[in-house]
């Protein structure tokens, strides 16, 4: 490229019409000043950097002139302004769109589901996992936790009041919190409600930085032991069941019982930890009764600038080191704690907490959004490719009449344009509804559910998205060379070079669909198989027909014998309704958790020093538990009337625990007790069930667990809890039930209410549910990437055909067998096809990685799995290359050669 | 006012029809390269000249044999121009005589 060749391009910065009027004469004095300039490289460079800053100036200068000139004086010139220019191209883009109204609805609603699913998500990952946590700086927010590598447990004990006092006077930590959640019944004015709380110490709202929107939060006083009763309400239940009334402030209502002053009321945004806390009490701590042991609390802690994660663990370890000396009154504790469990800090932060993994998932439903909006753009790419071949002879007529290729780029832009708005427009409106409908109904428990909303970041994610892709087809027809107007405006104008590279660009559009239908198919393939290895779980027990819901006995006013005497009376008039098969109580339901937990001794069986034996669930239960919740008894006899009257100190075990403990088969009649509780009895195994699922349903291992009488007293040295969980086992649904239990429940003791009643089914279900989710979304991702590139495929094929009608009129007129000529065309789109199923799956075995930690009962990279979408794909795809080649072969030979 | 440049070509103008090349580089010899315009700022120059009547286009003289060339010869009001603007800076030259900033003449 010459110099003079450049200069004649740069021209084309300058308004048209000085470009006519002059620019044949630039050209030649720049080509004259050319020659004449000094010999060497350097003056060279200099000449043509000044010339082309000379241009630019004149372009910009030129072009803002003209442009004050059009908006200050004249319409009467035939230039029009570029905006005029802009709104008339549309104009006519519109009406040459609605004339082909199908090819239009195809595009629009293509790229648009394509965007509104692109949107959604992103949407879900800007709010949750994108966007920091509603507190002010909130990067310095660090859940606490420990380990104890020791008892098997690596994370996830939480917190106890001893680590609070202590990591509290830590250099690194600003301020810190401890906090536990719970249900309690509030009465007082309106109906009773059993409603979740958070009990937290004064210090959360320094920790979180934030203040009531209404009255004030706790007192510093009111953290102590005898400091005063007083509650602070969500903002949600301040308008349920205080009709948002300001003069709340000093009011009393009763929480389980006691009367409770209410101070304060959060802010509507408020959700610590998780929007379903309704009201919050103060943790009641005594400094000087803090304790190593007991992990029952949650933290959080605000830590100091600057500090990493690293040397906060490091810190923390320093002060676990040091536990006996800082605990004498408890050293024993604590140097077991040290030694036998291995405890260890790990402090996460606090945003990872809440995400709970839940970023993985959307990550990976966003690339496969992604990919199939990469399909429908290369779909709308081909369709755009054959409308602007139908529209070559008009662009050759522009150009013929001097149309530039700015023009010409205009004409093809303005419709991609146009198709690209409507389509981020209709695809917005498309991804508002999927995400109400996802908010509202919520099939995953997301966290940050309730910040989750369609803002103008994600309309602007939906616009861009219609920019870039229309782009991305827009680009396609004018990357080709351009057949000279002459050539195209002949008779016929076939049988171009032109013809044959676009064909080429179709064949690898058509092959990149097949490769990202491959890898969006492998993804839904593995989660379809991860959700049947998921359902072919035995959770341990039955799920179908029974309702379970929880009650809480208000402390003060049910002593043990009460409280056991209230759960007699209503079994008992559970059992009486009709329709109910039976009915029990449960401390602790299946997938409720681990509940409380201990070692065992056993009698006769001390373990070695430096051994702790496995942690056992302790759950309490009525006798008919097993039978109505469907736990088949293995060995020996269930619990029954005796021993719930405390007349035996009997117990049942599950699987797990009999594994774990007695590895010899001899479990009946053996005698174990909760480790530490040398005053208590020892209780006789007199029964083994089948284990059930404690946290989720994917578990790895089963958790040993020993079932006792509802009534014992002495298990691990707290007494029977206050709040326990029904199952009735009916023969209808179970929701139907609900009613009926309430006014059972009004019967005996107007003040109490039940929580959650829900059928145990939808337990099981919730703990699928992420995976459900996840399989559904990709599913359908997969099913629509599927359908867009078989039409890809078809389109293409069928186009192609179409191109050769001539000479495939001609082959069967010399005599090729129509079956010749549909193999012909089957095989070459086959190595096409062929090509993309393995490049599709080499990015699927590259992606499946990522699956990994969302993956159940199968490896990333299953060989059936993979080779099954490949054979299903490359099947299918030549089934849609087989159709239009068969069409073509039927054709009349002689009509098609004369037709051309 | 006419700007220098503007100024500079309508004097390379003056001695009769003449193209844009050799408006250029007549320019660039008589002010010893103090102005040297870019192409893109020469064909502004001509443009504004043209558009305001100052300037306009000739016939290619009888020599010139590439035919696409455009010749550019001043109008009067071109010469009127130049003269009030010549006249413009001899009154300023007289003025910063007598305020005895600028050498008096040699003559």
């Amino acid at each position: 490229m010459s110099a003079g060749w450049w200069f004649a391009r740069c021209l084309r910065l300058l308004p048209a019409s000085l470009r006519r009027e002059y620019g044949e004469d630039m050209a030649i004095t720049f080509a004259a000043r050319l020659a004449a300039v000094l010999p060497g490289r350097r003056a060279r460079w200099a000449f043509l950097a000044r010339e082309l800053g000379g241009l630019v100036w004149l372009a910009s200068t030129e072009r803002l002139a003209w442009r004050r000139a059009v908006a200050t004086a004249t319409s009467d010139r035939q230039e029009l302004s570029g905006m005029e220019h802009l709104t008339r191209e549309l104009r006519h883009a519109v009406r040459r769109l609605g004339s082909t109204p199908g090819f239009t609805a195809a595009a629009i609603l293509t790229l648009a589901l394509a965007i509104g699913a692109n949107t959604a998500i992103f949407a879900l990952l800007h709010r949750v996992v994108l966007s920091p946590l509603p507190y002010p700086d909130a990067g310095r927010l660090v859940a606490l936790d420990h380990g104890a590598p020791g008892l098997d447990v690596p994370s996830g004990l939480g917190m106890t009041s001893g680590f609070y006092r202590e990591y509290g006077e830590l250099p690194a930590v600003e301020t810190l919190a401890l906090y536990r959640r719970g249900a309690a019944t509030l009465s007082g004015e309106g109906p009773p409600e059993r409603l979740a709380y958070v009990q937290a110490t004064p210090s959360l709202t320094k920790v979180l930085r934030v203040q009531p929107s209404l009255g004030r939060w706790f007192a510093e006083s009111e953290g102590a032991p005898e400091g005063a009763l007083v509650v602070v309400l969500s903002h949600s239940l301040w308008v349920s069941r205080f009709g948002a009334d300001p003069g709340v402030i000093g009011r009393t209502t009763r929480i389980d019982g006691a009367p409770y002053e209410i101070i304060g009321v959060m802010p509507e945004s408020f959700a610590f930890p998780s929007a379903d806390g309704r009201f919050f009490i103060a943790q009641k701590l005594d400094p000087a009764a803090a304790r190593p042991g007991g992990f029952n609390y949650e933290g959080i802690a605000r830590i100091q600038p600057g500090v990493t994660l690293d040397a906060l663990s490091a810190q923390f370890s320093g002060i676990i080191a040091r536990l006996p000396e800082r605990f004498p009154e408890h050293a024993g504790l604590a140097r077991s704690m040290v030694d036998e469990a291995r405890l260890t800090a790990r402090p996460i932060e606090y945003k990872a907490s809440v995400l709970r993994g839940v970023d993985q998932t959307l990550w990976v439903l966003l690339g496969a959004v992604a990919i199939v909006l990469l399909i429908a753009c290369a779909n709308l790419a081909n369709l755009f490719l054959v409308r602007t071949d139908g529209r070559q002879r008009e662009v050759a007529v522009r150009r013929a009449l001097g149309a530039g290729s700015g023009k010409v780029a205009g004409f093809y832009f303005s419709e991609t344009l146009v198709v690209a708005v409507a389509s981020a427009l209709i695809g917005l409106l498309l991804a508002y509804a999927a995400v109400q409908l996802l908010v509202a109904r919520a099939p995953v428990a997301l966290p940050r559910l309730h910040e989750i909303r369609l803002d103008t970041v994600a309309a602007g994610y939906a616009l861009l998205l219609g920019l870039v892709s229309g782009a991305s087809f827009a680009i396609l027809p004018l990357l080709r060379r351009q057949t000279a107007p002459a050539v195209l405006l002949q008779d016929g104008g076939r049988g171009n070079t032109a013809g044959a590279r676009r064909m080429h660009a179709r064949q690898v559009l058509m092959g990149a669909q097949v490769s990202l239908a491959v890898m969006l198919l492998v993804a839904a393939a593995l989660m379809i198989q991860s959700f049947r290895a998921m359902q072919r779980i035995d959770p341990g027990f039955r799920a179908e027909s029974r309702l379970v819901f929880r009650i809480g006995l208000p402390e003060n006013e049910y002593d043990r014998e009460r409280a056991s005497a209230f759960h007699e009376r209503l079994l008992e008039r559970l059992n009486a309704l009709p329709g109910v098969a039976s009915a029990a109580v449960t401390t602790t339901l299946p997938l409720d958790g681990h509940g409380w937990g201990d070692p065992l001794d056993v009698q006769g069986m001390l373990p070695p020093p430096g051994v702790i034996n496995p942690v056992a669930a302790l759950r309490r239960v009525t006798p008919a538990f097993f039978a109505t919740i469907g736990v088949p008894l293995r060995q020996g006899r269930a619990l029954d009337e005796t021993d719930m009257r405390g007349h035996s100190n009997a117990a049942v075990v599950n699987e797990a625990l009999a594994a774990a403990y007695f590895p010899d088969g001899q479990v009946i009649g053996r005698r174990v007790r909760a480790m530490g509780q040398e005053d208590g009895g020892w209780f006789t195994i007199v029964g083994v069930v089948g284990n059930t699922a404690t946290h989720t349903l994917r578990e790895d291992a089963s958790t040993p667990k020993i079932y006792f009488p509802l009534r014992t007293e002495v298990v691990d040295g707290t007494p029977p809890p206050h709040a326990v969980s029904y199952v009735v086992h009916t023969g209808g649904p179970p929701v139907a039930l609900v009613s009926a239990v309430r006014r059972l429940l009004d019967e005996l003791d107007p003040n109490l209410a039940i929580a959650r009643p829900e059928p145990l089914e939808d337990m099981v279900a919730r703990s699928g549910a992420t995976l459900a989710f996840t399989m559904v979304l990709l599913v359908l991702a997969g099913a629509v990437a599927l359908l867009l590139g078989m039409i890809g495929v078809y389109a293409v094929i069928a186009y192609a055909v179409a191109q050769r009608t001539a000479e495939i009129g001609l082959r069967l007129a010399l005599g090729a067998r129509p079956g010749d000529v549909t193999t012909m065309i089957v095989r070459q789109s086959g190595a096409v096809i062929a090509a993309g199923v393995l490049i599709g799956l080499a990015g699927a075995a590259g992606g499946a990685r990522t699956l990994g930690g969302l993956l159940f009962g199968v490896t990333p990279y299953d060989l059936p799995t993979f080779v099954g979408v490949a054979a299903g794909l490359f099947g299918t795809a030549l089934l849609a290359s087989w159709l239009p080649a068969q069409r073509a072969a039927r054709q009349n030979p002689l009509e098609s050669l004369y037709t051309r | 006012m006419l700007t220098d440049l503007t100024l500079h070509v309508m004097l390379a103008i003056g001695r009769g029809p003449a193209h844009g090349y050799a408006i250029g580089k007549d320019i660039s010899l008589r002010t010893d390269g103090r102005l040297d315009p870019s192409t893109g700022a020469l064909y502004q120059a001509l443009r504004r000249l043209t558009r305001e009547g100052l300037v306009a286009r000739a016939p290619a003289p009888a020599g010139e044999r590439d035919v696409r060339r455009k010749y550019f010869v001043l109008t009067p009001a071109g010469r009127d121009a130049v003269q009030a603007e010549v006249r413009r800076l001899e009154a300023v030259v007289a003025l910063a005589r007598e305020r005895r900033l600028y050498p008096a003449a040699a003559t």
